[in-house]
């Protein structure tokens, strides 16, 4: 037994939430990533091994099993978080080691098997621009034509500059100017006096299974993926989480169960109550309830009228996030991140369609096509190791329509 | 000598992608492939559940029309009281299931909806014939059951099959497990299990071990070691750094000593497949079978020698 664990050295998450993690660490070992100059190497080890065998996590997760009381709890989550801040440094690093990655030939991902869709990426390429900022030549983001001299793309990654170097397929260099920053959207416009190539912006509609491909300013596509959920809120992922299954009830809702370890468990409310009101406010459905919390955010203190054996009581529940606590968070974020460098914003968003194409971050800007050569969108953000965000197109040509009209707002 | 060292590469190349005839697509084909992979969708869909025991997410799907619920062993192990379990489907609506057994070896689980009506179910397919290199679809639930969210679709290829575990580039999350994996007429083909750390390797368990052990899963039976390795696996016995593929150690009674592999060689070749490190040499033999033949290509002090070994189980190796 010992030698297979030692030989099979292989990562293994099982999936579940909270699953298991035991699972995930049983066949854990430690596996140096390939890098090409010995300097690199320690730094890249030692993020990798924070990133995907994390010990200072393990011990963290393995506590926060063991202990019960809140504030420790909460202690332990604020190291978590700033354990996963974007870094500029460790994205780079981490990207790089990505790109490195010795593909298997049958990969969708493989250049080979990319090459089918190469008439879609040489078509829409010449309205597709790189971003650099102002003096380096790294690659910050891409934009995508919309008009003769308008582009868009996405806003965080401008990092607060108001003019860029814009280069287009034939190497042409262009400066642009940040003419319009929609945070809402998390989109930039940006304006040139050079001449573009406007890619065409049809509205569509959108189908699960689509298969779709990223264009930048190069003749090889970017990357392929297919539609996963159709354009919807991406809003409120954060907001209040109390961890009970709510149902139906003659004289309120009723609680069918308690979540363990949730902000439900912790305030004491346990099955069978009957939830009457919530901050004063009647609840007499299912959906009531989920409305209410939903639009608290997590952190906040809610107090609830409880009907309990008949009794009246009064609760009061601190809300936790949807995925958000301890132990479960934790292991949700680590597997996040594998193999995927996010978006340092990646959330938040109004209206995004979901496709599985695994972006880089400065590949977000570019444009996101079908196989009849339709824009579906423009890639905003990389969401997570399964998913990526695009902005559907009719938003965008709302907005951008939005501007022309009222350029100075 | 320049042009020499490249015709010969070019041959070398030739050669290696001959070995893996894929024919090289056209935007047509891709099309054709779309508008099936569209319809399967459509109609698997409704059947692809989240489930919960009230600690924690994962996925199933319903296999058939009075409520059987596939899903991974590994969700059903949170629940100790074994307390019926809430389901959600894409439309929103619930049920409630009963938890039935599991095989952990494999991580197969099964489940069953309460109620008596007809349930939207998908159909079985035969995970023998899944080919390296077929289109799949997996659907599942990611992160757990989000109301006015359909769970995301995603495709890929198959990379690995050896009947009880297929390996994909279709990406896994959390809330994923259990939940299933298509062929490209939307037939069950998998169940998906775990995944690894790169994108390209996430881990779904067979549907025919589920098929041969249907009886014994619907009875509300438990078995078999989640994360132990299968003593009936094939295994060859030699110890090599992640991304380096020079033996550093030999197994005593293993298929490698038999063959007679020294520590310092360097492993070129396993069969057709170029091995650069530990990995690769998990995924050469992972379709294998206990008893069947592999060629090492191997490079001994700078000469290149070919090896054959048998390759054995470990409980092989340890009844010896």
């Amino acid at each position: 037994m010992t030698y297979q664990r030692t030989i099979d050295r292989k990562m293994n998450y099982g999936i579940a939430i909270p699953g298991l993690v035991l699972l995930g660490f049983l066949m854990a070992g430690s596996s140096p990533v390939a890098a090409q100059q010995e300097n690199d190497f320690d730094k890249i080890f030692d993020e990798m091994m924070k990133e995907f065998f994390p010990p200072e996590l393990r011990k963290e997760i393995e506590s926060l099993r063991e202990k019960q009381s809140d504030s420790d709890r909460e202690e332990k989550e604020g190291t978590l978080s700033s354990f996963y801040k974007e870094n500029r440094k460790f994205q780079e690093l981490k990207q790089r080691e990505l790109q490195n990655r010795k593909m298997d030939r049958m990969e969708k991902q493989h250049p080979s098997n990319l090459e089918a869709y190469r008439p879609l990426s040489e078509a829409v390429s010449d309205s597709v621009v790189a971003i650099f900022g102002d003096q380096s030549d790294r690659q910050l983001v891409y934009a995508t034509a919309v008009t003769d001299h308008l582009l868009v793309t996405k806003a965080d990654r401008l990092e607060g500059l108001t003019s860029v170097t814009c280069r287009d397929r034939k190497n042409r260099s262009m400066k642009a100017k940040v003419v319009k920053i929609d945070k809402v959207h998390d989109l930039a416009i940006l304006k040139t006096d050079f001449k573009l190539s406007p890619i065409s912006r049809k509205a569509k509609t959108y189908e699960e299974g689509s298969f779709l491909v990223s264009v930048g300013n190069i003749g090889s596509p970017l990357a392929m993926g297919t539609l996963a959920v159709k354009p919807r809120s991406v809003i409120g992922k954060d907001r209040g989480f109390l961890g009970v299954e709510p149902a139906p009830s003659s004289s309120g809702v009723k609680i069918e169960a308690v979540t363990e370890g949730s902000a439900a468990r912790r305030a004491g409310i346990m099955a069978d109550d009957v939830v009457t009101s919530i901050d004063k406010i009647k609840m007499s459905t299912v959906a009531e309830l989920v409305t209410a919390i939903g639009s608290k955010k997590q952190g906040e203190l809610i107090k609830l009228d409880i009907l309990r054996n008949g009794q009246k009581i009064q609760i009061e529940a601190t809300l936790d996030g949807r995925n958000q606590r301890g132990e479960r968070a934790a292991r949700f974020e680590v597997m996040r991140r594998l193999g995927a460098v996010l978006s340092r914003r990646h959330g938040e968003y109004p209206s995004v369609l979901e496709h599985d194409t695994p972006l880089l971050p400065d590949q977000c800007g570019s444009p996101l096509v079908d196989l009849d050569q339709r824009i579906v969108g423009i890639n905003i953000a990389r969401a997570g190791r399964t998913s990526s965000y695009a902005l559907p197109i009719d938003l965008v040509n709302r907005i951008v329509e939005e501007f022309q009209k009222n350029p100075s707002r | 000598m320049r042009k020499t060292t490249c015709f010969l590469g070019s041959i070398l190349m030739l050669i290696v992608f001959s070995m893996e005839s894929q024919a090289q697509q056209s935007l047509a084909d891709l099309k054709n492939q779309q508008k099936k992979i569209k319809a399967a969708v459509e109609k698997v869909m409704p059947a692809t559940v989240s489930i919960t025991d009230g600690t924690g997410f994962g996925s199933g799907v319903v296999v058939t029309n009075d409520g059987y619920i596939l899903t991974a062993g590994h969700v059903l192990t949170t629940n100790p009281r074994n307390r019926d379990l809430t389901v959600y489907f894409p439309d929103g609506s619930r049920a409630k299931a009963r938890p039935l057994g599991k095989n952990l070896t494999v991580d197969a689980g099964m489940c069953k909806l309460i109620g008596d009506r007809e349930w939207p179910y998908v159909e079985i397919g035969d995970s023998k014939g899944v080919k390296r290199g077929d289109w799949c679809i997996t659907i599942g639930h990611s992160g757990g059951y989000e109301l006015g969210r359909t769970p995301p679709v995603r495709i890929g290829k198959i990379l690995r099959n050896n009947n009880r575990r297929m390996i994909t580039d279709c990406a896994l999350i959390g809330g994923d497990s259990g939940g299933p994996l298509f062929d490209i007429d939307g037939k069950l083909i998998g169940i998906h299990s775990s995944i690894g750390r790169s994108i390209a390797e996430n881990r779904h368990a067979a549907i025919d071990p589920f098929l041969e052990d249907w009886d014994k899963l619907a009875d509300g039976k438990t078995w078999g070691k989640l994360g132990a390795p299968n003593p009936n696996r094939a295994f060859l016995g030699i110890r090599m750094s992640e991304d380096k593929a020079r033996v550093e150690e030999v197994i005593p009674r293993s298929a490698a000593m038999a063959a007679g592999v020294e520590v310092g060689d360097v492993v070129i070749k396993i069969d057709e497949n170029q091995i650069n490190g530990a990995a690769d040499l998990v995924e050469a033999i992972a379709d294998k079978q206990p008893g069947s033949e592999i060629r090492l290509r191997i490079l001994r002090q700078n000469k290149s020698i070919l090896l054959t070994a048998q390759l054995k189980s470990l409980a092989e190796m340890e009844s010896e």
